[in-house]
C-alpha cells in the first residue's frame, strides 16, 4: 500500500514537472509585461477643473495604449499645498514607473529663489516629456491709446495688469517685462484666469498675459471684437540663431526676443526675461519621481512620444485646442538645468520679485 | 430669439440628446445622494464621453447630470445630516431636525419641489435677460463684488437667532478660519506654515461635514432610532412638503432670485447662495425662534437657491468664458471639445445652444422630481431604521465624503477636529450656520478686496456704485433692529 502511494506520488510529481517544462519556454520567451494589470497614476496639482486637469486626462486616455501591458490610468488631483505640494508628493513617491506627475512650469523659478515648502530638486526628476511647447501673449486694452509695445514703453505710465497669485507664470512674466524694459507695472491679483480676462473686458486693468492656446481657444473674441491688442509674444522656439518664430496666428506681433534686441532694456533684466521665456517653453511637462529605473523610464518616454503621434490623441488635441509641439525629456532636463544654474544677479532679481 | 428658444428645445428633445440627458440625470441622481462622490469630479470623468457628441447632446448629458446633483444632494442632507454636496449644507440646519421630528417626508417633498421651482426660475431669468446679460455682468467690478460679499457677511447677524453675540463670534471664527493659507498677493503663509495641507486654506467640505454630521452622529448613536414616529402618511408627508412650497411661494421666488443673482457672480454662488437664502428666510420670518429646530422655510429657501444658482452661473460661463463655479469650469472644457467659444457668439450666433442648456436644466429637474417622488416615502422610512445599524453607515459616508475633498489623510483629521468643535457648539447652543457663512464668504471677500485695493487703493470706496451698496449694507444691518424695536414698542 505504502509503495503504491509512493509510486502514485512520483507519477503525479512527474506529471507536474512535465507540465511545467512544457509551459516553461513560453513563460521564458514572453514574461508578463510590468504594467500588465497595474494602475498608472497621473498626479495633477489642480482640482478636477481647468486646463491642467483636462489635458492630463487627455494624455492619460492614450498613453497606456502605448505601454507594454496596457495598464489602467487614473488621474489623482492632489491639491494639498498647490503645485509645490503635488510635486513634493510626486518627488517622494516610490520610483516604480507607476506614477507620473504634471509639473507646473512656474515651479522652476520657485525652486531657483528657494520658495518655502519645496522638498524637491527639479534637476533630479525623471522627465517624460511635454505635449506642447508653451507660448504666452501679452495683451493690452485697445482703448488705452498705445499702438505698439514701444509706445507703451515710451509713455512711462504705470500699467495696471492682471495676474494670479504671486509666483505664478503670469506674475513672473509681467515682472520680467517690468525689469527688462524698465517699465512700471501695478500688478492686480485675481483668483483665476477667467477673472483676469473679465477684468480686462470690463476695463478694470490695462494689460495681462495668457498662454497662447487658451487665449485662442477661449478669448480670441476679445481680439476679434477689438477689445484687446497683442503687443508681444514669447514665440515658438526653433533653436535657430534667428531666435524664436512668431506664432502663425499672430504674424504681426513681435517676439520677446525681437523686442529685447530692438528696444532699450536693462541688461540683467533682459537675462531674467530670457530665463523666464525658457521656462515658458517647457509647456506642460510630465515627470516620474527621481531614480525611476531605466527599464521603466525608457518605455514611459517611448509611450509618451508614441502618444504624441497617435491619431486619436491628435484628433482630440485639436478639439481641445492643444497645439501638438512635443518637447523631449532630454530637452526639458537641459532647459530646467539651464534656469536653475542662472547667474547670481538673475537669481537675485527673481528673488526680489517674490518679496515685493 | 423665440426661434432660438424653440430650436434649443427641439435639440434637447431629439434623439440622442434626450436619451443622453436621461443617462446624465440617472448618474447625477446617484452622485448627488452619495456624499463620497463629488459632482464636479464625476463631471470631469464624463467629459471624454462627449468627444464624439454634438454640442446639444453633450450639454444635455453633462448639464443633465449637474443640474440634479444639488437636488438629490438635499435628500442626503435632510435624511442623514451629511451634506451630499458642499453646497447643500444649509439644508441640514432645518431639514435634519425635521427628520428627527418625524417629518422627513415633508422635508424631502419641500426640498424637491423648491429645487424644481428654483431651477425653473433660474433659467427663466437667464432666458429673459439674454439681451442684457453681458452689460449686466460687466457693470460689476471687483469693488462692487467686494461690497456684495460684505452684504452677505452682514447676514451672519441675522442668522444668529436669539443670541446675536454668539452668532457674531461664530461668524468671526469662520472669517478667521478663512484667512488660513497662503495669502494670494503676498505669498505669506498665515497660520499654516508647517502644515502643507493648509496652504490652500481650510478645505470646506470636510469642515462642513465635521461641523454638522459628527455631532448628529454622536447624538444618533445614543438613540434607538433616528425618529420614533416617522411620518409616513399617504406618501410619507411628501405631499405636505410640496404644498408648503406653494404656500410659501413668495419666499421660494425671492430665494430663487437670490440664487440666480449670486450665481451670476463668478466664484460666489456655489457655496454662498443657499446660506444667504437661508439667512433671508430667517430675516423675513416673523418667528425666528423656529429656525434650526425644523422650520419648513429653512428647507425651502436653500433648496430653491441651490438650484437657481446653476442658471445664474451659466451666464458668466457662456457669455464670458469665466466659470461661475468649479462645476462650470469643467463645463468650460466641454465647450472647447464641442467646438464652441464662450463669449458674445453664445448669445447671438449660438443662441440655440445656450437655450438648449436652459431647457436641459428645466427638463432634467422635472424628470428628477417625477422620478424621485415615488421613492421619497421609502427614503423617509430610513429614519425608522435602528440607530445601531444606521450610525456606522452614515459615519462611513461622512468619512468618505470628507476624504473626497483632497484625497489626503488631512481631510479626515480636519473632519474629526471640526466634528469635535461642532459637538461643543451644539452642546452649548452656539450657532454653526454663521460660522460656515464666515468660512464661505471670507475667502471670496478677501479675493475681491485684494483686487479692489490692488487696482484702486482706498479710493474704491468712493465709487458711486460702491456707495449705493454701502447704503444697502447699512439698511440690511439696521432694518431688523429697527423692525424689532417697532414691534416691541407696539406690543408695549
Amino acid at each position: 500500500m505504502k509503495n503504491m502511494i509512493l509510486t502514485r506520488s512520483f507519477i503525479g510529481f512527474g506529471v507536474v514537472i512535465l507540465v511545467l517544462i512544457s509551459f516553461a519556454p513560453a513563460a521564458i520567451s514572453a514574461p508578463k509585461p510590468f504594467w500588465e494589470g497595474k494602475t498608472l497614476t497621473f498626479i495633477v496639482d489642480t482640482p478636477p477643473s481647468g486646463g491642467a486637469d483636462l489635458y492630463a486626462r487627455h494624455i492619460a486616455r492614450y498613453l497606456p495604449k502605448h505601454l507594454p501591458g496596457k495598464p489602467i490610468a487614473i488621474v489623482s488631483n492632489i491639491t494639498e499645498g498647490g503645485s509645490i505640494g503635488a510635486l513634493n508628493r510626486l518627488y517622494h513617491t516610490k520610483p516604480d514607473g507607476l506614477t507620473i506627475g504634471y509639473v507646473n512650469r512656474a515651479i522652476v523659478v520657485n525652486q531657483l529663489v528657494g520658495q518655502p515648502g519645496i522638498r524637491f530638486d527639479l534637476s533630479k526628476l525623471s522627465w517624460i516629456g511635454s505635449p506642447t511647447q508653451g507660448e504666452t501673449v501679452f495683451y493690452v486694452r485697445a482703448d488705452r491709446g498705445w499702438n505698439s509695445f514701444a509706445d507703451m514703453q515710451k509713455s512711462n505710465k504705470v500699467i495696471n495688469s492682471a495676474a494670479s497669485r504671486m509666483g505664478t507664470a503670469p506674475y513672473q512674466f509681467q515682472r520680467s517685462i517690468e525689469l527688462a524694459f524698465k517699465m512700471k507695472f501695478n500688478i492686480v491679483f485675481y483668483p483665476g484666469t477667467g477673472d483676469r480676462m473679465l477684468a480686462i473686458e470690463r476695463g478694470e486693468v490695462d494689460a495681462g498675459t495668457l498662454d497662447t492656446d487658451p487665449f485662442l481657444a477661449e478669448y480670441k473674441h476679445l481680439l476679434d471684437r477689438g477689445v484687446v491688442k497683442i503687443f508681444m509674444q514669447t514665440g515658438l522656439q526653433t533653436g535657430l540663431p534667428t531666435g524664436p518664430e512668431r506664432n502663425k496666428d499672430f504674424p504681426n506681433v513681435p517676439t520677446v526676443d525681437e523686442l529685447l534686441r530692438q528696444l532699450p532694456t536693462d541688461p540683467t533684466g533682459a537675462l531674467v526675461m530670457r530665463a523666464f521665456v525658457d521656462t515658458t517653453v517647457l509647456g506642460r511637462p510630465y515627470a516620474c519621481p527621481p531614480g525611476t529605473p531605466k527599464d521603466r523610464l525608457d518605455p514611459l518616454i517611448r509611450a509618451f512620444e508614441e502618444t504624441m503621434k497617435d491619431p486619436g490623441y491628435l484628433a482630440e488635441a485639436e478639439k481641445l485646442r492643444v497645439t501638438p509641439k512635443p518637447i523631449s525629456a532630454e530637452k526639458i532636463a537641459q532647459m530646467v538645468r539651464g534656469v536653475l544654474n542662472s547667474p547670481p544677479e538673475v537669481t537675485k532679481l527673481f528673488s526680489q520679485m517674490f518679496k515685493e | 430669439m423665440f426661434d432660438a428658444c424653440i430650436s434649443g428645445l427641439i435639440a434637447v428633445l431629439s434623439w440622442p440628446a434626450f436619451g443622453l440627458m436621461l443617462i446624465g440625470v440617472a448618474a447625477g441622481f446617484v452622485v448627488g445622494i452619495l456624499p463620497g462622490i463629488g459632482g464636479i469630479a464625476t463631471l470631469a470623468i464624463m467629459i471624454p464621453f462627449t468627444f464624439s457628441m454634438k454640442p446639444a447632446a453633450a450639454f444635455a448629458f453633462l448639464l443633465g447630470m449637474l443640474s440634479v446633483v444639488t437636488t438629490t444632494g438635499d435628500l442626503t442632507s435632510i435624511l442623514f445630516g451629511i451634506p451630499g454636496e458642499g453646497s447643500t449644507a444649509a439644508t441640514i440646519v432645518d431639514g435634519y431636525p425635521m427628520t428627527r421630528k418625524g417629518e422627513a417626508g415633508r422635508a424631502l417633498g419641500a426640498a424637491l419641489m423648491s429645487s424644481l421651482v428654483g431651477a425653473i426660475i433660474g433659467v427663466a431669468v437667464l432666458a429673459m435677460l439674454v439681451p442684457v446679460l453681458r452689460p449686466l455682468v460687466l457693470a460689476f467690478g471687483s469693488p462692487e463684488f467686494f461690497m456684495l460679499t460684505i452684504i452677505g457677511i452682514s447676514f451672519i447677524g441675522i442668522m444668529s437667532g436669539q443670541s446675536p453675540l454668539k452668532g457674531l463670534l461664530c461668524g468671526g471664527l469662520g472669517l478667521l478660519s478663512a484667512t488660513v493659507g497662503m495669502h494670494g498677493s503676498t505669498g505669506i503663509f498665515r497660520y499654516c506654515a508647517p502644515i502643507m495641507f493648509l496652504w490652500d486654506g481650510i478645505p470646506l467640505i470636510p469642515s462642513i461635514i465635521g461641523l454638522f454630521a459628527i455631532p448628529e452622529l454622536i447624538d444618533l448613536a445614543r438613540m434607538e432610532v433616528m425618529s420614533k414616529k416617522p411620518d409616513v402618511g399617504e406618501i410619507g408627508g411628501v405631499m405636505q412638503g410640496i404644498k408648503d412650497t406653494f404656500r410659501h411661494w413668495w419666499l421660494v421666488v425671492r430665494c430663487s432670485l437670490i440664487g440666480t443673482f449670486l450665481g451670476l457672480i463668478p466664484g460666489m454662488g456655489t457655496g454662498t447662495a443657499a446660506w444667504i437664502a437661508y439667512a433671508h428666510a430667517v430675516q423675513t420670518s416673523p418667528d425666528k425662534s423656529r429656525f434650526g429646530k425644523g422650520a419648513i422655510e429653512g428647507v425651502l429657501a436653500p433648496g430653491a437657491a441651490n438650484n437657481s444658482k446653476e442658471g445664474g452661473a451659466l451666464v458668466p460661463t457662456v457669455a464670458f468664458g469665466v466659470p461661475g463655479g468649479p462645476a462650470m469650469a469643467v463645463l468650460l472644457g466641454a465647450f472647447l471639445i464641442a467646438g464652441l467659444h464662450p463669449g458674445p457668439d453664445m448669445l447671438t450666433k449660438h443662441l440655440d445652444i445656450t437655450f438648449s442648456m436652459v431647457w436641459t436644466v428645466v427638463i432634467s429637474n422635472i424628470i428628477t422630481v417625477l422620478a424621485a417622488l415615488p421613492l421619497l416615502k421609502y427614503l423617509a422610512k430610513i429614519a425608522s431604521i435602528k440607530a445601531a445599524l444606521l450610525t456606522p453607515i452614515i459615519l462611513y459616508l461622512a468619512f468618505l465624503g470628507a476624504y473626497s475633498s483632497s484625497n489626503t489623510i488631512g481631510d479626515l483629521v480636519l473632519l474629526v477636529i471640526f466634528g469635535a468643535l461642532g459637538y461643543v457648539m451644539v452642546a452649548y447652543e452656539w450657532p454653526r450656520g454663521p460660522m460656515v457663512l464666515g468660512m464661505v464668504l471670507g475667502e471670496i471677500s478677501e479675493d475681491f478686496f485684494i483686487s479692489s485695493v490692488g487696482r484702486y487703493k482706498a479710493a474704491f470706496f468712493l465709487k458711486p456704485s460702491v456707495l449705493i451698496l454701502i447704503c444697502i449694507f447699512i439698511f440690511n444691518v439696521l432694518f431688523p433692529v429697527i423692525r424689532e424695536r417697532r414691534r416691541k414698542r407696539k406690543a408695549a
